[in-house]
């Protein structure tokens, strides 16, 4: 009896054991802020989140307890939000906070509207707003609310390295043509044109987005998706994206590098850094993501994606992807919130985050880091600025994972045609809206 | 799909409080409790995964919001979801393999076999993700990262394979002890695997990628690249199977409980019937006795008047002899003292076959030993012989055949005669008490029930199998006893 009482006491120990996972939350008094971070501790912007949470104290004797839970962050809170027991401030890119906290009617985090209309700029502009681009927040408004307030741009577009390119004599493209000529003279100097991890479909599906970008304009990939009797797919724009996607694959002109359907992150891009491929189709974090592994002399180069002759689409439409705050409803010290915000955004900060992180601020006075100088004309150009993946990602994530994936992925494999591809996209997206009713 | 692990909790609780003197109940214990844990943790971390992706979690159409609530108080990380699906899978294997092994007999094996899979179930748990996380140091070694997601790769397929594997070999196992085990212990071993199908078949399903998607120790620490494996028709077939199998066990604890209380039944009953037996039979034998003493006083004055002298003598012995045959009828007695030992079938048999030198034995296993009480054993055993030379008498070549040989971890004493027989209807009653196929003064048919009785109490059973007019077999199940 006794040993069968020990066994079953054993058991009992491992499960509470097993559920241990540590950690205790604490609510926020009037004297702090609780700041539930994006990063990973380590990370050059965790580094620099706390040398201003430190910065901020000294100066308004409010104390930003951080906790660094990383790119889970809203998912790690979500039990808080859904308990009334919220920190004060989160962060993450745009799609991902409005994925999770403005779902629906549900909406989580409370407006910014007042606070970048009507409170001073932190050099005494007249308003918050006047830092930024105000087409580019209002991208992620709903309802004409705004509920994020931002301190990091990013943009994708190809990067190369100039030094290789100019090796083999070959300049940045500024059209499909000139693209697929410079791959194919890379292909034939043994060099692969395209580096891609396959195993990361967000990575694959850059091509298809972008393609469709170009030859019909932003917007329609996410008509697309929102079409339940998938005849939208018709429209021969589609097919032309379609086909140029499938040029450079494996079933085409084979651009990538060997094996690239099965590469697993962060292979490709490692290989890409060592000179052994041309162009990477990527967000602007790869520059400082490789800058450890880039071989010496190595040039960072940036073009946007290829114009397509009589395409509808521009190197002047941007993409926008920002990363910056929300305060969630219920949150204790909203006041001291904003301050943090405001604080974050003055003109020294934002430049220092540039230099820091080597990435782009989301105040627009504020100077590119050096690995990232070829971005910025591309970004002063910019006459229209739109959603990363076309805001497709963002309103219909469930028919992204879903639908649009496993078809673009075995499109960019080249594993089907195009033909195959758009009449996979139309019976599925139809398919995906008729299980929803 | 979450109403599971409360009902296999309390089919848990239950059972243990029903069986609770089953020692082998521990490692079955270790299955319910075991899965209801990972599936709580699976639940948890494909909801945690589907939120972080925006996807729905089909394993999960409502309920969470409550999964979430729940995890406000527990505050498990996604590495301690995690954790919940290693501890539970650890614990699921434990038990798969030691259930059917305490099915043994044979003590020896278990521990073997729970030493065999306590291996890749410590494996399991050191592949928790916290452990990973510390030694590979993912902050720092972002270069070496494709080295690191292919080691996990490895070490995840690896995992994989023993889970399936030792989900395999519980089932193989299960059937191999199944098709070694006696006859009469079959109905027991049938009714576990038949339990134990639908359960592991659910976990294989349910678990068929595990821990393939665990999550990757990488810089950025995101869930955000893992996609959930279960498709609409996988969490079809598992709602499917969710249901098919808590039938099947709950259908299983009834029978399997039924037997139970049928077994304990039998035996009151059968106590019962011999206590009334016994005083219905001292009532009656004390009656009769008394009549022939009457009829014999009546004969002695009959005697002493001297009138039909050799009728009155006659009737004068048959009553004397029917009295002494009374008077030396077996008392039952209400509990028997029982004094065990081991002994060697070489000479328990050597006894009998200098006892009845005319029936022919043969030992394949002498110095195999069992623990019996050896005065009833060989009472048991010479029943069978009288039985066996009552049904081959008038039969022109007799025989009669006392065998041992080993089955499993059972000896098995065999008597079989090509006597009259006794047909199918009459097979079933054989044991039960006061059932004679012969009934006579002294054949009151309690020969084989009390001899099964007395087998039971040895940790064995009785079989019987005959075929009219060509043969009758009696075989006796006794446990081995190891020479520890």
């Amino acid at each position: 009896m006794r040993k069968r009482l020990s066994i079953l006491a054993l058991i009992a120990l491992t499960l509470l054991g097993s559920l241990y996972a540590g950690g205790t939350q604490e609510g926020a008094s009037d004297g702090s802020i609780e700041y539930v971070s994006m990063w990973n501790a380590g990370e050059p912007q965790a580094i620099f989140m706390e040398t201003m949470a430190k910065q901020f104290e000294e100066e308004t004797g409010i104390k930003v307890d951080i906790t660094f839970a990383g790119r889970d962050v809203l998912t790690k809170i979500r039990s808080r939000l859904l308990m009334q027991d919220a920190p004060d401030l989160i962060d993450q890119d745009f799609s991902e906070l409005s994925g999770a906290l403005l779902k629906d009617d549900n909406v989580l985090v409370e407006p910014l509207n007042d606070f970048l209309y009507k409170t001073e700029g932190p050099e005494g502009q007249k308003q918050m707003m006047d830092l930024f681009d105000e087409h580019l927040v209002k991208l992620y408004a709903k309802d004409d609310s705004i509920y994020f307030f931002p301190y990091e741009f990013i943009t994708s577009g190809f990067f190369y390295d100039k030094t290789l390119f100019a090796e083999h004599g070959l300049a940045s493209p500024e059209n499909w043509k000139e693209f697929i000529d410079i791959n194919q003279q890379l292909t034939s100097a043994g060099v692969p044109a395209l580096a891609l991890d396959g195993n990361i479909s967000f990575y694959n599906a850059y091509y298809y987005y972008w393609a469709l970008t170009r030859v019909m304009g932003p917007g329609h990939l996410k008509d697309a998706a929102a079409d339940a009797s998938g005849k939208v797919w018709d429209d021969p724009g589609y097919l032309s994206a379609a086909r140029m996607v499938y040029e450079l694959s494996a079933g085409g002109k084979n651009f990538f590098q060997p094996g690239y359907a099965g590469s697993n992150y962060p292979a490709a891009q490692a290989d890409w850094a060592l000179n052994k491929s041309g162009s990477i189709l990527c967000g602007t974090w790869i520059p400082s993501e490789t800058k450890e592994q880039q071989v010496d002399g190595f040039e960072v180069g940036f073009y946007p994606f290829p114009e397509v002759s009589g395409g509808k689409g521009s190197s002047a439409d941007v993409e926008a992807y920002l990363i910056g705050f929300a305060i969630p409803t219920g949150a204790k010290n909203i006041e001291g919130a904003k301050a943090f915000m405001k604080y974050i955004s003055r003109k020294e900060n934002a430049e220092k985050l540039a230099h820091d992180t080597i990435n782009i601020a989301a105040r627009r006075d504020a100077s590119y880091p050096d690995l990232l100088t070829e971005v910025k004309p591309v970004v002063e150009h910019a006459e229209n600025f739109h959603v990363s993946y076309d805001g497709a990602m963002q309103l219909y994530p469930e028919w992204f994972a879903n639908v649009f994936y496993p078809a673009d992925n075995d499109l960019v494999f080249g594993k089907i045609t195009p033909e195959a591809f758009i009449a996979r996209m139309k019976s599925e997206t139809a398919r995906y809206w008729e299980s929803k009713k | 799909m979450i109403y599971l692990i409360p009902v296999y909790l309390i089919f848990s609780l239950i059972v243990t409080i029903r069986q609770k003197k089953d020692s082998s109940l521990l490692w079955f214990l270790l299955m319910p409790i075991g899965f209801s844990l990972a599936l709580f943790g699976l639940i948890l971390f494909t909801e945690y995964v589907s939120f972080a992706n925006f996807i729905e979690n089909p394993l999960l159409i409502s309920s969470n919001l409550f999964i979430w609530k729940l995890n406000y108080y527990l505050d498990l990380s996604i590495f301690g979801m995690y954790r919940l699906m290693d501890v539970g899978i650890a614990l699921y294997m434990l038990g798969a393999i030691g259930f059917p092994l305490s099915q043994h007999p044979r003590r020896g094996l278990l521990r073997k076999g729970s030493f065999i899979v306590a291996v890749p179930a410590l494996l399991i748990l050191l592949a928790d993700p916290g452990i990973l996380q510390h030694v590979f140091e993912p902050d720092s070694v972002f270069q070496g990262m494709q080295e690191i997601l292919s080691g996990l790769n490895i070490l995840n397929r690896l995992l994989n394979i023993l889970v399936k594997a030792a989900l395999i070999t519980s089932l193989v196992l299960s059937l191999w002890i199944y098709s070694k085990t006696p006859k009469p212990f079959r109905k027991r071993s049938e009714l576990i695997i038949l339990g134990l199908v639908p359960i592991h078949v659910l976990v294989f399903v349910l678990f068929y990628w595990f821990p393939s998607h665990s999550i990757h120790i990488w810089r950025l620490s995101t869930v955000k690249l893992i996609s959930l494996p279960y498709t609409r028709f996988t969490a079809s077939l598992i709602f499917v199977l969710s249901f098919f199998s808590l039938g099947v066990l709950i259908y299983i604890s009834i029978v399997y409980n039924s037997f139970a209380l049928n077994d304990q039944r039998h035996q009151i009953g059968f106590k019962a019937r011999m206590k009334t037996a016994g005083s219905g039979l001292k009532i009656f034998t004390h009656s009769i006795k008394n009549q022939f003493i009457a009829v014999k006083l009546l004969a002695e004055q009959g005697l002493v008047q001297e009138a039909g002298q050799q009728q009155l003598q006659g009737i004068h012995a048959i009553c004397e002899k029917t009295i002494a045959r009374l008077n030396a009828l077996p008392v039952l007695p209400d509990r028997i003292a029982l004094t065990y030992s081991h002994l060697t079938t070489s000479s328990l048999l050597g006894r009998i076959e200098k006892e009845y030198p005319d029936i022919v034995v043969r030992n394949t296993v002498p110095a195999a030993k069992m623990v019996v009480d050896e005065h009833y054993f060989i009472e048991v055993l010479r029943n069978l012989i009288i039985n066996s030379k009552e049904a081959v008498r008038g039969v022109e070549i007799p025989y009669i055949i006392m065998y041992c040989s080993r089955q499993l971890d059972y000896l098995v004493i065999s008597v079989e005669d090509n006597g009259c027989g006794i047909d199918r209807a009459r097979q079933k009653h054989v044991f039960e008490p006061f059932y004679s196929t012969k009934p006579s003064i002294t054949n009151w048919g309690m020969g084989l029930a009390f001899s099964q009785q007395l087998v039971e109490s040895f940790g064995g059973t009785m079989r019987l199998e005959s075929m009219p007019d060509i043969f009758t077999k009696v075989e006796i199940y006794i446990p081995e006893a190891s020479d520890e």
